[in-house]
């Protein structure tokens, strides 16, 4: 029962990973050179530092694009393009197409299950599958290597303000050539984690041993960003990048925290999860049982406590409860206080202790015993509309967190 | 678990379409010269006359040249230029993108106002991000397809992505369903978007709203023959079951037969769109899960209906990606499935039993938890089912009743 939220969970991240992959827009190379194009008709050579135009002399009849591609050779176009006043990101997007069609065929070979799935079979997900996602990955950066090796890395003309934008937003105010060095170690170790979760079936068998090493790459991933960052750029990176930041970001939306309040949490949750790795895979912080967990948790509370206010730790202590976040997602969306969630557990636990004395009450009779059920139902129905603002907010919270109470009282035996 | 279910399979089919979307994309905004105004906003059947101009055809001033006067002029002056259909569209979606400089510098301000703080899919101002940058794709999709028509510079994936969606259709018709499944897939992601995880009643009605607009629009374009095909392939409920037959491997005839019997049911309701009905209509639903039962019954042969029943779960969904990673024989996914319903079965009438005390029922069920394991071992061998119980066998711990507070658990 546990398992379709760590399903939801991976696809959402999937959802994430692959919008910020949207919204960033394309012709940056961020891998590896790569020489050989797959059974290419164009040869290339290294056009980024060769700007002499080599072409035969242009005919009046003769169409332009013949013309600028005269020899079938992308170093050729590249230069001809140039030559020829077209602006530098326009030559980067022909180019990045020109090179894209000549991986096309490889690609559609790798692919091909996916190209000719019949309608009434599933849509495969090709970039996450355990054997074609790696392959078409790998393509992906082969041909992100060839379009490098004849453009150079993009100049600054060629890079979107959008694109800067997000790149601002993600990752803090980084000179260019530190923001693709960064680029570069992120994919590499995308491609990485990608890999574990497309080996676990696209996360829908994952075991500890899975999570054991993502927290692995995680580490490995965070102590090596000082070889691009300093220090204070690293911080940065980190307060917005990472299964940290990203599981902080999602679980203090409710609490609608501030950017010092961020800033404040941040090193502070770090430091519990660095003790605690399990702790930042779903253990519910709130919930458990070993003592020096508990000591450490009550620890930060306490710092935090000195440090926000006790009205806001107190909601923090909420928003950072695993067992609450669907609830408080609930009373944020009705705007409520995070303290509903608190109420609205509370009943419900109280609730299911007395029921389950209901049920074990060998004394009671089954009409009597349902009888019980029935008004802890409607006394569970009462207490949750007062504290949820009343029958709206009930009715959105039995579909959202309130599904136990359709099982508090069974349905009649046929 | 339905909704849950529901809410993993939009996550997956957002995933397939931002993958088709990453895969089609190609080329961006440049920094170019700006085109005269485009006169047009719609698709054009008839390409505009081709103006001719005189171009510098071999040094610098080609690209002035080339890029003078307004997009539909440029555009065709590239096709008797002889540039690739895909070039075509590169370089006009370029021009379009420069005409666009304004909305594009906005969304770069929207950006860098977002606070960085919070999650990109989960606060107003994120949805806020990605409705913009959905609009502001789809009008300058719109300004390249109403010169160079929807299909010009089309890849693979593109047809193939819009055949599996929407059936064997012309291409300038599956263009146009794409175009008006975007439009309102457009709204339907601000609501989703602004929802955060949790859809209020006023966004339920939103939702339904648009859901039936969208397909009263496809329903004009097509004969009553092509809507089914449409709904077939695209509805909720097709793609729903899709995923429950996924184990079985249907045949197209099964997938049809199947597909007619559940639209059948679920139409009344929300027009059969389980996410936006009433929790009324999911109870009444629900009770009409029997009648659903016998009608698919009805349809398949009774080994095929024995075996829809096992593998449309999502124990068994589980349970066959867990054989699957530790290459498990072909039947070990429906044999673990079968021992595990089983048993679960049997745990239901233990639980269920007012006469047992709860320390004869607690014995009970700890003894179904051993038989399980015992009769799973052959099929998963040792080693297997440590990583078993981690994954798809977590009802085998669920079997085990907690202990009392202060007792140790024996061994």
């Amino acid at each position: 029962m546990k398992r379709p939220p760590l399903i939801l969970a991976l696809s959402v991240t999937a959802n994430v990973a692959l919008f910020a992959w949207w919204l960033v827009p394309k012709a940056v190379d961020r891998n590896d050179p790569i020489a050989v194009l797959p059974k290419s008709p164009s040869s290339v050579s290294n056009a980024a530092d060769d700007r002499s135009i080599k072409e035969s002399p242009p005919t009046a009849s003769q169409p332009l694009w013949q013309q600028l591609d005269s020899d079938g050779d992308l170093a050729g176009v590249v230069s001809r393009l140039r030559a020829a006043g077209f602006p530098p990101k326009l030559v980067r997007a022909i180019v990045s197409t020109l090179v894209a069609e000549q991986f096309d065929a490889e690609r559609y070979k790798i692919d091909e299950v996916a190209l000719h799935t019949s309608y009434w079979k599933p849509w495969p997900n090709s970039y996450q599958d355990p054997k074609v996602g790696p392959a078409l990955r790998k393509l992906q950066r082969d041909q992100q290597g060839v379009i490098k090796q004849l453009l150079g890395e993009p100049g600054p003309d060629e890079v979107g303000e959008e694109s800067r934008a997000w790149d601002q937003l993600t990752m803090g105010n980084l000179p260019p050539e530190k923001l693709e060095r960064l680029k570069k170690y992120s994919a590499d170790n995308n491609e990485r984690a990608a890999l574990v979760y497309s080996a676990a079936i696209r996360g829908a068998s994952m075991l500890a041993t899975d999570r054991e090493k993502l927290m692995a790459l995680e580490k490995t991933f965070n102590d090596g960003l000082g070889e691009i960052l300093t220090p204070a750029e690293a911080e940065e990176y980190t307060l917005r990048n990472g299964r940290t930041a990203n599981q902080l970001k999602w679980m203090l939306n409710p609490f609608r925290a501030s950017e010092d309040e961020y800033r404040t949490i941040f090193p502070l949750y770090q430091g519990y999860l660095d003790k605690f790795p399990a702790a930042a895979m779903g253990q519910p912080p709130g919930t458990s049982v070993d003592p020096t967990q508990k000591g450490a948790q009550d620890a930060m509370m306490a710092q935090l406590a000195s440090r926000l206010g006790q009205q806001r730790a107190d909601d923090l202590r909420l928003a950072l409860d695993p067992k609450y976040a669907q609830l408080n997602r609930l009373v944020s969306r009705l705007d409520l206080p995070l303290a509903a969630s608190k109420q609205v557990l509370d009943v419900q636990q109280d609730i299911q202790q007395r029921a389950a004395l209901v049920r074990d009450n060998a004394t009671l009779a089954a009409s009597e015993r349902t009888e019980h059920l029935n008004a802890l139902a409607r006394e569970a129905s009462t207490r949750i509309s007062s504290a949820l603002g009343g029958a709206r907010g009930f009715n959105v919270y039995k579909e959202n967190g309130g599904q136990w109470l359709a099982s508090l009282t069974p349905p009649p035996k046929s | 678990m339905k909704a849950r279910a529901v809410a993993i399979t939009v996550s997956l089919l957002v995933n397939v379409a931002l993958v088709v979307v990453l895969v089609r994309r190609s080329g961006g905004a440049a920094d170019l010269p700006a085109p005269s105004p485009s006169t047009k906003n719609v698709p054009s059947a008839e390409p505009a006359p081709v103006v001719v101009r005189t171009i510098d055809r071999s040094g610098p001033e080609m690209w002035k040249g080339l890029a003078s006067g307004s997009i539909e002029e440029i555009a065709n002056r590239l096709k008797a230029e002889g540039f690739p259909p895909r070039l075509q569209r590169v370089i006009v979606r370029a021009l379009v993108a420069q005409q666009f400089a304004d909305r594009h510098r906005a969304l770069a301000d929207l950006i860098r106002a977002r606070p960085w703080w919070k999650a990109v899919l989960d606060s107003s101002e994120g949805a806020k991000v990605i409705a913009a940058r959905q609009r502001l794709q789809r009008e300058e999709d719109d300004a390249v397809d109403a010169v160079l028509g929807p299909d010009l510079g089309s890849t693979p994936y593109i047809t193939s992505s819009r055949l599996y969606r929407y059936g064997n259709l012309p291409p300038s018709t599956l263009a146009e369903l794409d175009r008006i499944n975007s439009d309102y897939g457009e709204l339907m992601s601000e609501i989703r978007n602004a929802s955060q995880g949790i859809l209020l009643p006023e966004d339920r009605e939103k939702l339904l709203f648009l859901a039936r607009q969208g397909h009263a629009d496809v329903a004009q374009r097509l004969t009553p023959e092509q809507l089914f095909e449409y709904d077939l392939h695209s509805s909720p409920e097709g793609w729903w079951l899709r995923v429950l037959t996924g184990g079985m491997n249907p045949t197209e005839e099964e997938f049809r037969a199947l597909f007619k019997v559940r639209f059948a049911f679920s139409a009344p309701y929300s027009d059969g769109q389980y996410e936006y009905m009433t929790p009324e209509d999911k109870q009444t639903l629900a009770k009409l899960d029997p009648q659903l039962t016998e009608q698919i019954k009805a349809v398949l042969t009774p080994d095929r209906f024995a075996e829809y029943q096992l593998k449309s779960t999502a124990e068994y969904r589980q349970t066959d990606a867990f054989a699957k990673r530790f290459a498990l024989p072909a039947n070990a996914a429906a044999t673990i499935v079968t021992v595990q319903n089983e048993i679960t079965k049997r745990a239901d009438a233990v639980r269920a039993n007012d006469t047992l005390s709860p320390v004869a029922r607690n014995a009970q069920l700890g003894a179904l938890a051993d038989e399980a394991v015992a009769r799973l071992t052959p099929t998963l061998g040792d080693s297997s089912m440590n990583a078993y119980k981690q994954s798809a066998g977590g009802w085998l711990d669920a079997l085990r009743p907690p202990l009392p507070p202060g007792s140790a658990p024996k061994g």
